[in-house]
């Protein structure tokens, strides 16, 4: 999603009504934070664990949510704070290294990409995704997947636009690249 | 053209334009976006991939639905009782007001009970997380006393019987904790730890299987503490008498 697709817009068009409960929140946003679990976690049990932590962490927390539009971004925001929490506990932080955007891919490069993605082995994108730095994949995830504008993105994260701008150009070309690596070797 | 191509896309992910104007006109730009485009839809099929597990999905469910309910669904004929105990309570706290908990005991009882809301909640629906599968009483005090040297009761409460146990750390020391399932087959947490400096926390006095215990309502869990031969029990979840269950 280089650009702005129209098929992006028809999704946000066609978002659910606002959940009025938190057992509505999280009935309609469980896969997704399920989803999301499994990507910063790499693994299901870790992902389970998370989840639920997170899902305690909104029962404390959703009374003094004001804005009940925002669920969504709000929830993968808890998410995201309780894994790096857990992630600090265990002294195990990743680094954190924020780029602008460069070059890309050569077209070349690009177009062998694309018919990789297309006719992508069951394992290898899981595998490609999960050697991009995790705040790259992050913000491809949210963005991509889960469907947050990149203002939204910025918000759940707690980063600049740009930032997450740059991270998604980034996250982009490293999956790119970890797949090729896959067709190569 | 490059640097054009640069300034395009990074208007573009910001929301400043929606680009198509521009890869109208440019091959690489065009590419690029339908790349962009495949590995999006590649992405999305991953994570359709793994819905959240069926037994996820209920226990956060009903967790939520705790939070929603009301703290309590006392029958109108208990209420007379309940008026009882909340004009007991008051009289407690008036009378031992000097003995309150200071604020660091206040912060310590805080991250006691988050500790055990938190433990609770991640195992209660999670049976491969008991250590000890076994719903002998006498035989999960065993275990504990092999494991930890801690010689707990695993007590008789009406409308229960123990599952399995584990153990877990209670900040930063070892605790015993047993599941009980009720009727309802819900999960109760007993958490069984030695005596901490601070008082257990609570608002109201109760009888659990003829313990004298100390109610506390949170976050729509129960917890009821009691102390017995020098251990602290704590038990958490929804206990089935305060509910009418």
């Amino acid at each position: 999603m280089l650009f702005r697709r129209k098929e992006h817009a028809k999704r946000e068009q066609a978002a659910p009504a606002v959940p009025e409960t938190l057992e509505e929140a999280l009935a309609t946003y469980l896969d997704a934070l399920y989803a999301t679990a499994r990507m910063l976690t790499g693994e299901a049990a870790a992902a389970e664990d998370l989840v639920q932590e997170t899902a305690e962490a909104a029962c404390h927390g959703w009374k003094q949510l004001r804005d009940r539009g925002a669920y969504k971004s709000w929830l993968l925001r808890i998410m995201r704070n309780t894994f790096l929490n857990e992630q600090r506990a265990r002294q195990r932080r990743p680094r954190l290294i924020d780029v602008d955007i460069d070059a890309d891919l050569t077209d070349s490069e690009l177009a062998a990409t694309t018919t990789r993605v297309a006719t992508v082995l069951p394992g290898s994108l899981d595998r490609a995704l999960a050697s991009v730095l995790l705040e790259y994949r992050e913000a491809l995830w949210l963005v991509e997947v889960e469907g947050l504008s990149v203002t939204e993105a910025a918000k759940a994260i707690g980063v600049p636009k740009g930032t997450v701008a740059s991270r998604l150009f980034r996250g982009r070309r490293q999956v790119r690249e970890a797949l090729l690596r896959g067709r190569q070797a | 053209m490059r640097r054009s191509c640069d300034e395009h896309r990074r208007a573009a992910l910001l929301g400043e334009t929606s680009g198509e104007s521009h890869q109208q006109v440019c091959h690489s730009c065009q590419t690029a976006s339908n790349a962009d485009r495949d590995l999006a839809a590649a992405l999305r099929s991953l994570a359709a991939e793994h819905p959240a597990p069926a037994t996820l999905r209920a226990a956060v469910l009903q967790r939520a639905r705790e939070i929603d309910a009301p703290a309590l669904r006392l029958p109108s004929w208990r209420w007379l009782l309940a008026l009882t105990v909340v004009a007991a309570a008051v009289f407690v706290l008036l009378t031992w007001r000097s003995l309150a908990p200071t604020s660091r005991d206040r912060r310590e009882d805080t991250e006691l009970v988050a500790f055990l809301s938190k433990d609770h909640f991640k195992y209660r629906h999670r049976a491969d997380r008991a250590e000890i599968s076994n719903g002998d009483p006498a035989e999960l005090e065993r275990w504990f006393a092999e494991k930890l040297e801690l010689a707990i009761s695993v007590p008789k409460l009406a409308g229960t019987r123990p599952v399995g146990a584990r153990r877990c750390n209670l900040l930063g020391r070892w605790a015993a904790l047993v599941f009980l399932q009720t009727e309802a087959r819900e999960v109760l947490s007993l958490f069984v730890y030695p005596p901490r400096e601070l008082e257990p926390p609570g608002t109201v006095d109760l009888e659990v299987g003829g313990l004298h215990a100390r109610l506390l309502q949170t976050q729509g869990l129960d917890m009821a503490f009691w102390q017995r031969s020098g251990l602290t029990y704590a038990l958490v979840g929804r206990i089935p008498q305060l509910h009418h269950e």
